[in-house]
Order: structure tokens, then C-alpha cells, then sequence
């Protein structure tokens, strides 16, 4: 029917899609996304109470029907405390619980990375994120926030656009991840394949001691940029938050 | 591309994804920028989780690049706040909306009145002479000028007074 090559290779890689799954991740997204943001329903008990039990259930679901390995359950579980806690950051009006969701997520992030046996950088990400970022956050929050909630805190910024935006972004993200599988599947699979050296056993102890051995003879280039990125952002932080001096003439 | 890759990919998505929507909804410069960190904690999710499938290093130090990107950018933001929050004593960044392109955007919650500056001229008082009763001497002529019109004016600026 189609005599031209690029043309047959596009259908290809329609077919593969599941269009049907990326049209209702938009909807759903968009949706909830909207519901959850506009009318805060993470602040009644009962519904979080409801997600929980949700949560549990879809946990023992895939547990009954795909059997997973004690590292895959361990992942997923951090995966949907994540997803947990962003959603909560998502919904929450006071900015305090606001944070300790956004806390939640990135503790159960760097969980993520330590289970894909990233260990230096989940344990880097833990200090950076939660140790430093949070604490700092909350400090600011203290010191400028009002007894009450103020009314940019409670009246958001067209939330129904947003979380619009928000679904077809991540309808079009998933059409691209099964584009990538469907399309490149015997390249990707390429690397898997090979066997693995004690060089390349990503999750062994001595790991982080490889890591800092490439960081510091193969991409040394790399640590120094980012070094002059790290004082140029402090004198740049120094130089903004300065108090102006009154000069008395 | 194997299951957990793919899985970790979308949950990467689902970060970056609800980042982004907290960015577009919050009104609090603070949470805004937490906002950022998350979309930032996704991109380092799918960094690990490819470098994990081709088992070598470089996604992990496109992370740890990553991780400092996120600090500076909260100290040069936590920075920005402190300063935005001295100006005005609020964290609302619609505080900040006259930086915005056009005040004509339709969903700009206060239109621009433009205020026309009203011109006062200043009042003055009456002074001399009104020529429309008094002769004016040069259209008198080269020799116009004489006794009896001194007289004259002198009799009216008399009359007027009284």
C-alpha cells in the first residue's frame, strides 16, 4: 500500500503505541491532577485513609500476579511513597506539610536510586536534598510566614490549565518511552547483554570507589566546571541577598 | 529496554510531571522553587536508571552534575527570595506580575488603567491695558501720539477706576 520506506517505517511505530493508554493517562492525569489541586482532598482524612488502602491493595495485586523479586517490590514500594509524596506536596495547602511531602518524595527518591545501586548519589542526594534544601526552606517559611494562611496560598494559579498541561505532558512521555521499546528494542538490549566485569558491578561496596575514580582521572573536566558553577552561585548568593547599605550624607 | 528501566522511567515522568504542575499552580515563591527540585529529582531518576542499563558511570556523574545544579540553584534562589520578600513583604510572585509581557493577556487578573494626565494651566491675573477700549498707540500711526491722546487714555484709566 505504502511504497515509500519512511512512510511504512512511521506506521511502524504507530502501531505500536498503545494510544489508547496514553489518551487515558492524559485524561486521568489531567483530571485528578485538577480535583486534587483545586479542592485539596488529601486534607480530609477519610480520603487519605482511601488512598492507603489503595495503595496496599495495588501492592498485593502485583505481588499475586507478577511474583516480583524482593528487589523489584522493594523499588515499586519506593516508587509509590514518592508518587505519595509528591501528590501530597501537589495537594496540601499549608506550606509546612507542603515540604514535609516534598521530603517524603526525595527521601523515597534517593530509596530509588539506592535500589538501582547508585549508592553515592542516593546518599548525596539525602544530605543535599533533605539535609540541606528542607532545613534551609523551612527556616525561610519561619521567618516569613504569617499565623494564618495567606491568600496566595489558598487561591492557586488556574489549576485546571496546569494540571491540563501537566496530563498531555506525560501522555506524550509515555508515547515516547514506547516508541523508544518499540523501535530500538534489539539496540537497547544490546548493553544488557554484556557480561558483566567486576569493573562494571555497579553494585558492589567499592562501587562509590570506581565512581570517584572516574569523576577524578576520566571526567575531571566535568568536576572542575561544576567546582566554578558551585563559586560562582555563592558569590552570586552573597552579592543578591546583601542588605543595602544607607549611605548618611 | 528491560521492565525496571522502563518502570523507573515512568516514575521519573510522574516527578517531573507533578514538579512542573506545582510550578504552574503555587503562588509561594518557596514552594515554586521546591517545585524546581523535584522536576530536577526526576531528571536524576532516569539519569541512574540508564546508567544502571548500560552499566557504566556516566549517567551517575550526570547526576552528581545534576544534584549541583540543584544546590546552587537553591542557594542563588533562597538568596532571590530573601531579597524579593525584603521589597515587598510578601511571598505572592503575582506580587511581582507588572514584570510580565503584555498587561493586556487575558487572563491578567487587573487590567491597566491608563490614567491621562490632565493639563491645568496657570491663571493669571489681568494686568494693562484692554486694547479692545484703548486705541493701542502704534496703530496711531508715525505721529499718532499726542497730547490729547494722553489725555484721552488718561481719562479712561481714570473712568475705569471708578
Amino acid at each position: 500500500m505504502f511504497s515509500y520506506p519512511l512512510a511504512q517505517s512511521m506506521l511502524d511505530k504507530v502501531g505500536v503505541v498503545d494510544w489508547h493508554l496514553m489518551a487515558f493517562v492524559c485524561v486521568a492525569f489531567a483530571a485528578i491532577g485538577y480535583y486534587l489541586i483545586q479542592y485539596g482532598i488529601l486534607n480530609s482524612k477519610s480520603m487519605l485513609i482511601l488512598g492507603t488502602v489503595l495503595m496496599l491493595t495495588a501492592g498485593l495485586l502485583i505481588t499475586v500476579t507478577h511474583q516480583p523479586s524482593l528487589d523489584t517490590y522493594i523499588l515499586l514500594a519506593f516508587c509509590g511513597l514518592a508518587t505519595g509524596g509528591g501528590i501530597a506536596f501537589l495537594s496540601v495547602r499549608q506550606p509546612i506539610y507542603a515540604a514535609l511531602g516534598f521530603a517524603t518524595a526525595i527521601l523515597s527518591c534517593a530509596g530509588v536510586l539506592f535500589m538501582q545501586s547508585a549508592l553515592f548519589v542516593a546518599a548525596a542526594m539525602m544530605i543535599v536534598y533533605a539535609g540541606a534544601t528542607i532545613i534551609i526552606f523551612l527556616f525561610v517559611l519561619m521567618f516569613s510566614q504569617q499565623s494564618s494562611l495567606e491568600t496566595y496560598e489558598l487561591k492557586l494559579n488556574r489549576p485546571l490549565l496546569a494540571s491540563l498541561i501537566g496530563g498531555l505532558f506525560l501522555g506524550i512521555l509515555v508515547y515516547s518511552f514506547q516508541s523508544i521499546e518499540g523501535l530500538t528494542a534489539t539496540q537497547w538490549s544490546q548493553p544488557t547483554t554484556r557480561p558483566l566485569s567486576v569493573e562494571n558491578k555497579l553494585a558492589t561496596p567499592s562501587s562509590s570507589a570506581a565512581l570517584g575514580r572516574a569523576m577524578f582521572t576520566e571526567y575531571l573536566v566535568t568536576v572542575e566546571l561544576v567546582g566554578a558553577l558551585l563559586l560562582a552561585s555563592t558569590i552570586g548568593a552573597i552579592a543578591i541577598a546583601q542588605r543595602t547599605i544607607e549611605v548618611e550624607q | 529496554m528491560n521492565d525496571t528501566t522502563q518502570q523507573l522511567l515512568l516514575f521519573g515522568a510522574i516527578l517531573f510531571t507533578i514538579g512542573m504542575v506545582g510550578f504552574l499552580t503555587r503562588r509561594s515563591m518557596i514552594l515554586m522553587f521546591l517545585s524546581l527540585e523535584m522536576m530536577l529529582a526526576g531528571v536524576s531518576v532516569n539519569l541512574i536508571a540508564f546508567s544502571k542499563q548500560h552499566q557504566n558511570y556516566q549517567g551517575q556523574l550526570l547526576a552528581i552534575m545534576v544534584l549541583t545544579v540543584a544546590a546552587c540553584e537553591a542557594a542563588i534562589a533562597l538568596a532571590m527570595v530573601v531579597s524579593l520578600f525584603r521589597r515587598k513583604a510578601t511571598l505572592d510572585i503575582n506580587a511581582w506580575s507588572e514584570l510580565n509581557e503584555t498587561p493586556g493577556f487575558p487572563y491578567s487578573e487587573k487590567p491597566m488603567v491608563i490614567v491621562e494626565p490632565s493639563i491645568e494651566y496657570p491663571i493669571l491675573t489681568p494686568a494693562g491695558l484692554d486694547p479692545s477700549k484703548v486705541p493701542i498707540p502704534a496703530d496711531l500711526g508715525p505721529s499718532g501720539w499726542t497730547q490729547t491722546d494722553e489725555q484721552r487714555l488718561r481719562d479712561t484709566e481714570v473712568s475705569q477706576n471708578a
